[in-house]
């Protein structure tokens, strides 16, 4: 595996832990009102400002698979992900076998 | 809801304590956030800029910044310091003064907290290096 796609497993996996904080904030301090979380693009650019809204019943199917991500539509890295389902505000990839599933497992704070 | 006699139930207001002890309580919950952040960041010991959850007072606020790990962990090498977002340093909370900014900067503020925040700031440091000072 290529230092790119390191890296961008690396920038990916910090970006789900962010997002993890985020939904536990949400949920003990604001409450989630309207059954929507505002988190941070989960793509493998760390210098990536977007925010998406998505449903937490979707967040929350992605996190029980080490491998999805949400990111921004565009944002995602075709040479170590696949795109699984895409929507107006966000798409969820899949990490492909091998490295780079392996980074998204070995990082996920679920376990 | 209680009706009739007089509720015996604390109240929410009760239960959080003054304004300084209920504010600093709000920012500690975010930096215990930001620290298994950190956690997860020094594992990539590459990483520059770390994008961490501003500590504001404002419950609903989730917005992030990057810092890097050296800015990150000078501030939490005091227990009464916190970062927000540029804009967002609240230093007086409904008429309470409970921090004062130490270190303005174009993405980010520091900010320490004074009196009894400060005190609870500390005691809930949970990596509890700070003094009295």
């Amino acid at each position: 595996m290529d230092e790119r796609s390191r890296r961008v497993g690396r920038n990916e996996a910090l970006f789900r832990q962010v997002n993890e904080e985020i939904e536990t904030l949400e949920r003990g301090l604001a409450g989630i009102a309207d059954q929507t979380l505002h988190i941070v693009c989960e793509c493998g650019d760390l210098r990536c400002q977007e925010r998406i809204a998505v449903p937490v019943r979707k967040y929350e199917e992605t996190r029980s698979e080490s491998a999805l991500f949400l990111v921004i539509p565009g944002h995602e890295i075709p040479s170590t992900e696949d795109v699984l389902e895409r929507t107006q505000r966000f798409n969820v990839v899949r990490k492909r076998e091998g490295r780079p599933a392996q980074i998204a497992a070995a990082t996920d704070p679920r376990g | 809801m209680c009706h009739g006699a007089p509720c015996k139930h604390p109240t929410v207001d009760e239960f959080a304590g003054t304004i300084s002890e209920r504010v600093a309580r709000n920012q500690s919950t975010f930096r215990d956030a930001n620290e298994r952040i950190e956690r997860t960041a020094a594992q990539f010991i590459e990483v520059e800029q770390v994008p961490f959850i501003c500590e504001c007072p404002r419950r609903d606020c989730t917005e992030v910044i990057r810092l890097s790990l050296a800015e990150y962990e000078l501030i939490r090498g005091d227990g009464r310091r916190f970062f927000a977002a540029s804009g967002h340093e609240t230093c007086v909370v409904e008429g309470e003064m409970v921090a004062k900014v130490v270190d303005r900067g174009p993405l980010f503020s520091v900010l320490e907290k004074v009196g009894e925040a400060g005190h609870v700031a500390r005691e809930l440091d949970p990596r509890g290096l700070s003094g009295d000072g």
